[in-house]
Parts: structure tokens; C-alpha cells; sequence
């Protein structure tokens, strides 16, 4: 029989429903699982498993009793150490808050809670979820489930290897350049960046920004739906937030492929991408192009986009870290130093060209969306290197200006908003998981993951498509 | 007898349906009100009557089918100058573009022409939009109050609320950054609604995340911004902040019963310059009518960085928008746009991230006003309207003013919230002039703001000094 810990979220809260499974047999199951597997890749930093196990207690209780249950009732979730749970220590990643102990749950940990999930612990970060590889002074490095050599992504790195593992069916995480995606990209699972305002943050250090958004990881996209749905719960006090029918993102159809018509860019038109990860994307594409309307080579006009994205992200730096980098200047990794560093000598000049040009690619990309369904690019330009490395200095040669470089293929589509799904497809030739990202157009968000669930189908049963699993038992072993 | 052109546009659209007036009687009765009133005041600064006309035919004609007609069918509006609009000189108030005349109509007017709205021209505003204390441009000069023609009219919207108080016709637009649906709505005694960021979606906005820059409604009435709000909202790929929302809760307000209100009432949010006179007027209001209210407690909402953030923020917002003119077409950009975009230049990236923190903190911390309030109400505006010529507010009550958007911090601080705000007359001020009230309503709360609105209009409307004031057109033309 399946371990419980490895049932999709779905599944699982079906059969909490039917009392078929209780919380507490899948919560045990998850701990098991952590207990086994995190010594070998550092995923959860935290964790609360004694009053979990209560809750968890008392949600099998309701389940007893009849009483009315939530769309995540008994499900074990992660949260990324980027946000604040009561009474769970919440670094950032950060040595200035190693000791810090929140006393309140931000609105998005309440949103979840409130549909019956149950925090079970928090996932490792990068400090303050700056770079794409998760690693930090309070916590050190979270490897690769796949080689443990190597990197998992990041900033939500913990989150993405806890749900490969199959620590937790649930995970939350959040995504600037790249950092729901990335990280989902690298271990194999899927994550889901919403449009900006449709999940609540009231955390966020820039009012009015599409960068900084909080998003849905899980192994499958019937559960990213699940959990986007409980994440958008309308409340909080975010200026971004706009009316819209969270219970109606519970549930996607698997769209009928045979209709859709898809634009493919195998670099934005602008973004470093390796050639071996080039070729594997262009042969995987000719597959899928018989099974939909159309499938055409299409850049999108995005040039300018991680230009764009690199000042705007410095105006958030300079918004988020001016305190900590004046007041805590010897806590700070190198990482936050050095763009804090780089975010000041920006002109101001630069910051108006970055706001007008923002809006002059969004709306350029929006007619992308005229003659294709989905845009489909790649999950990321480079094969997972290194973690003791900081980042890729160059691609295929190419040196990277910037220690975002290698992630233009996930930081341009941030500027603009659109809804963007990760989902794994197969491996690429080094063996580690290969993915693609589904770009929807505005607003939406459903349409893009009932895409997304369509393709995910037709790769499971396409050879050397589908999700990769690691290999637990050699980690067991470490 | 009402002249068709005084009518309220629900009025005037409701006699339509009934073939009580025809569209064709309505346009004429605007344009000879145009004709008669504008040169005084120059609020209207380009007209397309014969296309009017013709559409004004079409739309008589369209009524004897008895085919469903569209919210605003056989209504005319007014274009604010910064609204392209298809084959109608648009100038934004700039010598740039003296001679422009767009081929397509941007999306609000679109909008609004689509849902059977007649345009009649053009109402000014100040270069790209930019000052709020009085109308002027080098192209079409000053426009003035109709109440006084020797002062202010208020801007950047002053055209539109000028047209609107002289009845030259019964709906127009407007955009707001600092106050410039409201200051104007409130020195013509007329009504406007800065909505909810993203509600009213545009397509021409140079930045694409910003809570400045909002495309609003201005009517004599809230039912009539209603109207108008219902056809501007709604979701459009081209504006990234734009969401969906259903168009009919915006067209017929709901009934708010004063009487369940809770009130947080501020002169000056404990620090923003207000004039005395204002000040006075305002309490003196407050007295008058408090009453009608389930509770009306005095709380000033914690803004004390606001106009620094503001001050801040617009300069990107200038810089997004003007430099590429302000170096390539110096000589012909006026002393208002120079000054901001000098001001941006000097600006440092540390500047805009404290603004961009300090904005989120004030953000949160407003929106907790609305568990102990239903609606905060502060006067429309801190000054009274100022002679025609003043281009800025330097000082207030004698003490001088930073910069030139000092003066509005009771408009530019909610600015930054993005909540909706409505301003609604209520009587004159000290010196005659007309007197307003700022209504914030929670966010996405739109609707029900104005529902407020409304009923505090009931209530005025039958008390002369809180009533909604009347320029009177006959002193008007006798200073031709």
C-alpha cells in the first residue's frame, strides 16, 4: 500500500473526508518521512510536530463528529521560513533573526490554517530569499534530492525538496525572479506564481509591485490548485488584492489540448540558456506538437524585461534592507550586501526608464496572448550546479553580468505579471529533473493551470516525460 | 422650466428610455449651453458638434426600434484634454501637441462611447495634467471658476467640473494623482469619485504599478458618477492593476441608511494644511448635520510621512514620463513639468526605497481604521479656490509650503491608499465660494462610498446652506 506521506494532497483529503484516512496516520507518516530523509538534504529548519500532532488529533476529531471541513482539512503543509508562523522560530535566513519568534501568523499562514492545513514546520531559504540557490548562515545549505552535491534552487528551495521527498504533499513558497519556479524546476515538482494581488501578502516591503508574490508548490497541479485556492483567500491587507472567486480555483479541468495553441521560446528571445538544456527543450516540443492546434517558435518582445527587473528588484532592496544593512551590517550574507550595495548607486534616471518601460512590455506581452493560448519556455537556462557555489558565473561560456544572470528565463516573465506554472518534464542529459514554465495570460491563473494539468497528464504517459522521483533509499542511507 | 441641459444624467438617460426627450433636443440644449456660458469660463476647449449632432440623430433614431439601448445611450460627456479621443484635438495641454488629433480613441472613452455616450468636446487641463491649484495652459490659457471668473477653478481636472457646474453637459472624465477629480469637483461644487485603484482601467498610464494616476467619473450627482463608474469599470489586459468585477453593482448604488454609520470625521489629519476659514466651515457643517449619523468620532489616521512618500514617488512617476521630453523638447515644456522632473533628477534610489517601505507601513496601518469606521469624511479641499493667476499655494494660514503639492496632503495622502474617495458639495465656504466634503470609504468599497454620498445628498439637498450650490449664469455672461 502507498505510504500515506506520499499520496497527492488531493487524494489524501478525499480520503480524510470519507474517514478512509486519518489526519494522524498521515501526519505520522510525514514525520517518519522527515525524520528519515532531512538529515541528508536540510529541507526543514523547524518544526512543531508536537502541537501538530494535536491538531492533527483534533481535526481527525471533527472528521468524527460531522462537522463541517476545509478544503485543506487535515493536511500537513510546510511554510517557508520567509514567513511567520506563531510561535515558530522564522529566521529569513537571516543571523539578525536567528532568535526571532513571531507572536502572530502573517495573513497567508492564517489563510491556510483557517481551511484546516496543519503547519508542520518551515522550509529553508536563502537569507531574506535573495539568490536561487538556498543557503544561509543560520541554517547552511539545502541539497539536491537528486545529487545532494548540488543545488535544489532556491529561495524556496526547502519548500521544493520537502515535497520531493515526499516530507509534506503541501508547501508554500514565494517568487521574485524565479524562486517558486526555480526551485520546483530543479527538484522535479510544480509551483505556480499567481497574478500579482490574487493571493494576499501583507508583508510585502514594496506597496505597489508585481515582483514580490507568494505562490503554491506541491508534487502535481491539482494540488498547487488546491493549495492556491486556500491561498487566495480575500482578507489581508495588501493594496494589490482585488475581489475574485477564491473557492473557484479548487478544482482545474485538464484543458482539451487538441484546441490549444501554444507559442514556444526556448530563451524569451533574450534569457543565457545552456545548449544542452536547448535541445532537450526543442526535442521535447517537437513531441508535444501533435498532440495540440498549434505549437510555433515565438519569442516574446521581453528583451528589455531583466533590465527592468534588476532595477526594480534594487528599488525593493533598498525599501526591504536599508535598516538591516545601517544597523546589522556584520549579520548580512555577501548576497544582500552586494545588491543592497548595488541598489544605491542606481540613478534615478534608471528607476523612471525601469517604471515606463515595465508598463510598455506589459502591455506588449499581453498581445502575445492574441494569437497563443500558453506561452511554454523553459523551467531555467542551467542544469543544477555546485551548491557550495554562489551562482553560475557563466553559461556555456557566456560570462553573467550579475548574479541574476543565469535566471533570465524566470526573472523576465516577472515584471509583467502574467500567471506562470512550472512543471517537471523528465530529466535532462545529466539525469537531473528537466521542467518547462506555462505562461497564461492575464488574470488567468485557472485557465493556465488546467493547461498545465492537461500537460502534466500527457507527459505521465509519454516516455521519459513525467515526473522524476529521487531515489530515497540512497538517501536514507546518508 | 429645467432646461434639458440641467438635468441629471440617470434623469436625462430615464426620459430617453421613455421617448420623453429625444438625445437630439439634449445635445442641442448643451451646445447652445456651451456657446452661451463658455467663453467666459473656457472649460470647453474643443468640440466635435456636428459628429455629435449626427450621433445624437442615430441615437433618436435608435429608440423608435425598441431594441435594449446601452446605460448611457443618447447621453453627452465631456473629454478631459489628457483623454485621446478619435478625430477630436487633443492636446494634454501641451504645444507638443497643439495640432494632435488621434486616430483612435483610448480605451476609456471607447468605453464610454460604446455603452452610447455622445462626445461634445474637450475639457482643459493643465500641461500633462500637472497642477492642481488652477487651469492653465499655454495653449488654451486660463479656465475659471464659474462661480467667480476671477479664481480658481481648481485642477487638473478643472475643465471638467467647471462644464459640469455650468450644465454645459451632465457627465464627464477625469484622472486623479493628488486631488485632481476632487479638488476641481470640490471648488465647482460638483460631484467625482476617485475609485479603487485598478477599477477603472487605462490603457495610456506611463507606469504600470502605481496607485497615482486613477481614470474617475465627475457628475452633479453620486447616482450620476455611478452611471458613468459603471460603464468605466472592468478588466482589461491592457492596464495591469485592472481585475473583473460585476458592472451592475457599481450602476445602482446600494441604500445606505445613515443612521447605521460609524463616522471618523478630520479636519486635518492632525497636521496637513488646512485654512482657517475652512477649518471653521467645516465644523460648522459638521454641527448641522453630525446628527444623521450612528456615531461621528473625530480620528486622525496616522499619515505623517505621507506627503514625503507622495513627494517621492511622483517624482518617478515624472521621470517615467518626461524626461525623454524634458531633455529632447525643453523649450517647449512648461514650468510645472521642468520643475518635477528636476526635483525626480535629485532624488536618490534610497530616497525611493524608504518611500516604497514607508508606503506598504502606512498602507496596512490606514486600512485598520476601517474596523472601527464605516467611512473617514474630511473637508474636499484645505483652501478656498485661489485667484486665477496663482499658479501654486505657497503658503497656508501664513506658514510657507515645501513644495508644490504641500498644499494638497488632505487629497495626495489617500492618494496613496488607493481607497475610494468621493467628493460631494455641501453648501459654500467662507467666501462664497463652494464648499465640499472628501468621503473615504474600505477598499473595493466603491460603490457603497458613493451610496453614502448619495444619501448625505438627500440630506442636504433640502437645507439651503448644506445644499449643493448653483453658479449663476447670468452674472456670467453679463462679465463678457
Amino acid at each position: 500500500m502507498t505510504d500515506p506521506c506520499e499520496l497527492s494532497a488531493v487524494e489524501a483529503r478525499r480520503l480524510i473526508g470519507e474517514g478512509a484516512l486519518s489526519p494522524v496516520e498521515l501526519f505520522d507518516a510525514c514525520q517518519k518521512r522527515i525524520e528519515e530523509i532531512n538529515p541528508a538534504v536540510n529541507a526543514v529548519v523547524a518544526e512543531r510536530f508536537e502541537a501538530a500532532r494535536l491538531e492533527a488529533q483534533a481535526a481527525e476529531a471533527a472528521v468524527s463528529k460531522g462537522e463541517p471541513l476545509g478544503a485543506l482539512h487535515g493536511l500537513p503543509i510546510g511554510v517557508k521560513d520567509a514567513n511567520e508562523v506563531a510561535g515558530l522560530r522564522s529566521t529569513y535566513g537571516s543571523l539578525i533573526y536567528r532568535d526571532n519568534m513571531p507572536d502572530e501568523d502573517e495573513g497567508l499562514v492564517k489563510a491556510v490554517r483557517s481551511n484546516g492545513a496543519i503547519v508542520m514546520g518551515k522550509t529553508n531559504t536563502p537569507e531574506f530569499t535573495a539568490g536561487a540557490n538556498t543557503v544561509n548562515l543560520v541554517y547552511g545549505a539545502t541539497c539536491n534530492p537528486f545529487d545532494t552535491e548540488l543545488t535544489c534552487g532556491g529561495s524556496s528551495g526547502g519548500t521544493a525538496v520537502a515535497l520531493a521527498t515526499g516530507m509534506l504533499p503541501l508547501s508554500m513558497g514565494s517568487d521574485i525572479g524565479g524562486s517558486v519556479r526555480l526551485p520546483a524546476t530543479f527538484c522535479g515538482v510544480v509551483g505556480h506564481r499567481p497574478t500579482p494581488g490574487l493571493v494576499p501578502y501583507d508583508r510585502r516591503a514594496v506597496a505597489m509591485s508585481p515582483l514580490d508574490l507568494q505562490g503554491p508548490l506541491a508534487r502535481n497541479v491539482h494540488d498547487v490548485a488546491l493549495l492556491l485556492s486556500a491561498m487566495s483567500t480575500p482578507g489581508g491587507r495588501d493594496p494589490m488584492a482585488f475581489p475574485h472567486d477564491a473557492a473557484g480555483l479548487k478544482v482545474v479541468e485538464p484543458i482539451d489540448l487538441s484546441r490549444i495553441r501554444i507559442g514556444i521560446s526556448s530563451d524569451l528571445g533574450c534569457a543565457p540558456i545552456a545548449n544542452s538544456l536547448r535541445e532537450v527543450f526543442e526535442a521535447r516540443m517537437k513531441t508535444l506538437a501533435s498532440y495540440v492546434a498549434h505549437l510555433d517558435e515565438r519569442d516574446p518582445d521581453l528583451a528589455t524585461s531583466a533590465d527592468v527587473f534588476w532595477i526594480l528588484r534594487g528599488v525593493y532592496f533598498a525599501a526591504a534592507h536599508k535598516k538591516h544593512y545601517e544597523e546589522h551590517y556584520d549579520d548580512l550574507g555577501d548576497i544582500v550586501r552586494a545588491n543592497y550595495e548595488a541598489a544605491v548607486k542606481m540613478t534615478m534616471e534608471q528607476v523612471g526608464w525601469a517604471c515606463a518601460e515595465q508598463m510598455r512590455i506589459c502591455q506588449a506581452f499581453d498581445s502575445y496572448f492574441e494569437d497563443y493560448d500558453v506561452m511554454i519556455c523553459p523551467g531555467v537556462g542551467v542544469p543544477p550546479f555546485p551548491h557550495t557555489q554562489n551562482y553560475p558565473t557563466e553559461v556555456d561560456g557566456a560570462p553573467m553580468e550579475n548574479y541574476l544572470g543565469w535566471v533570465g528565463l524566470t526573472s523576465s516573465l516577472s515584471p509583467t505579471g502574467h500567471p506562470v506554472t512550472a512543471i517537471p518534464m523528465g530529466v535532462e542529459p545529466t539525469g537531473m529533473p528537466f521542467g518547462i514554465q506555462v505562461v497564461g495570460p492575464k488574470y488567468g491563473d485557472r485557465f493556465t493551470l488546467s493547461v498545465a494539468a492537461a500537460l502534466e497528464e500527457l507527459f505521465a504517459t509519454l516516455p521519459d516525460m513525467g515526473r522524476p522521483v529521487p531515489d530515497l533509499a540512497k538517501l536514507r542511507s546518508k | 422650466m429645467t432646461e434639458p441641459c440641467d438635468l441629471s444624467a440617470v434623469e436625462a438617460r430615464r426620459l430617453i428610455g421613455r421617448k420623453r426627450l429625444s438625445p437630439i433636443e439634449l445635445v442641442e440644449s448643451c451646445i447652445a449651453r456651451i456657446e452661451r456660458v463658455n467663453p467666459t469660463v473656457n472649460a470647453v476647449v474643443a468640440e466635435c458638434y456636428d459628429r455629435a449632432r449626427a450621433e445624437a440623430r442615430a441615437a433618436t433614431e435608435a429608440l423608435v426600434g425598441g431594441a435594449e439601448l446601452p446605460p448611457l445611450h443618447g447621453l453627452p460627456f465631456g473629454v478631459k484634454d489628457l483623454n485621446d479621443t478619435e478625430g477630436l484635438v487633443t492636446t494634454y495641454g501641451s504645444p507638443l501637441y497643439r495640432d494632435n488629433v488621434p486616430e483612435k480613441d483610448e480605451l476609456l472613452v471607447a468605453k464610454l462611447r460604446q455603452a452610447g455616450g455622445i462626445v461634445l468636446g474637450k475639457t482643459a487641463t493643465p500641461e500633462f495634467g500637472a497642477g492642481g491649484n488652477t487651469t492653465v495652459n499655454e495653449v488654451h490659457g486660463y479656465t475659471r471658476n464659474a462661480f467667480d471668473p476671477s479664481r480658481a477653478c481648481g485642477g487638473s481636472s478643472g475643465g471638467s467640473g467647471v462644464a459640469l457646474a455650468c450644465g454645459m453637459m451632465p457627465l464627464c472624465t477625469g484622472s486623479d494623482s493628488g486631488g485632481s477629480l476632487r479638488k476641481p469637483a470640490t471648488f465647482s461644487g460638483v460631484s467625482a469619485i476617485r475609485p479603487t485603484t485598478g477599477l477603472v482601467p487605462s490603457d495610456k498610464r506611463g507606469v504600470g504599478f502605481t496607485n497615482f494616476s486613477v481614470q474617475g467619473p465627475m457628475a452633479r450627482t453620486a447616482d450620476d458618477c455611478a452611471l458613468m463608474l459603471s460603464v468605466m469599470a472592468g478588466d482589461d489586459v491592457e492596464d495591469p492593476l485592472s481585475f473583473n468585477v460585476r458592472r451592475e453593482d457599481y450602476r445602482l448604488l446600494p441604500e445606505v441608511d445613515l443612521s447605521t454609520l460609524r463616522v471618523a470625521i478630520s479636519v486635518d489629519f492632525g497636521w496637513a494644511p488646512v485654512e482657517h476659514g475652512i477649518r471653521d466651515t467645516f465644523e460648522a457643517r459638521l454641527k448641522r448635520f453630525q446628527s444623521v449619523f450612528k456615531s461621528c468620532e473625530r480620528f486622525d489616521p496616522s499619515l505623517e510621512t505621507a506627503l514625503d512618500v507622495f513627494w517621492i514617488l511622483r517624482g518617478v512617476q515624472f521621470l517615467a514620463s518626461h524626461l525623454e521630453r524634458y531633455r529632447n523638447h525643453h523649450d517647449q515644456v512648461g514650468q510645472n513639468i521642468v520643475a518635477n522632473v528636476e526635483a525626480g533628477l535629485e532624488m536618490k534610489p534610497e530616497d525611493i526605497g524608504w518611500a516604497n517601505a514607508e508606503h506598504t507601513r502606512l498602507y496596512r496601518q490606514f486600512q485598520q481604521m476601517f474596523n472601527d469606521y464605516d467611512v473617514l469624511i474630511t473637508p474636499g479641499q484645505p483652501i478656498t479656490p485661489t485667484a486665477v493667476e496663482q499658479r501654486n499655494v505657497t503658503e497656508v494660514n501664513g506658514v510657507p509650503m515645501k513644495n508644490y503639492m504641500n498644499a494638497s496632503a488632505l487629497t495626495s495622502s489617500l492618494t496613496l491608499m488607493g481607497n475610494p474617495c468621493v467628493s460631494t458639495p455641501c453648501g459654500v465656504d467662507h467666501t462664497g465660494m463652494p464648499f465640499g466634503l472628501q468621503i473615504c470609504g474600505p477598499m473595493h468599497a466603491d460603490a457603497f462610498t458613493l451610496g453614502v454620498a448619495r444619501s448625505l445628498e438627500r440630506v442636504f439637498e433640502n437645507d439651503w446652506e448644506l445644499a449643493r450650490p448653483l453658479p449663476d449664469l447670468e452674472s456670467i455672461r453679463a462679465t463678457e
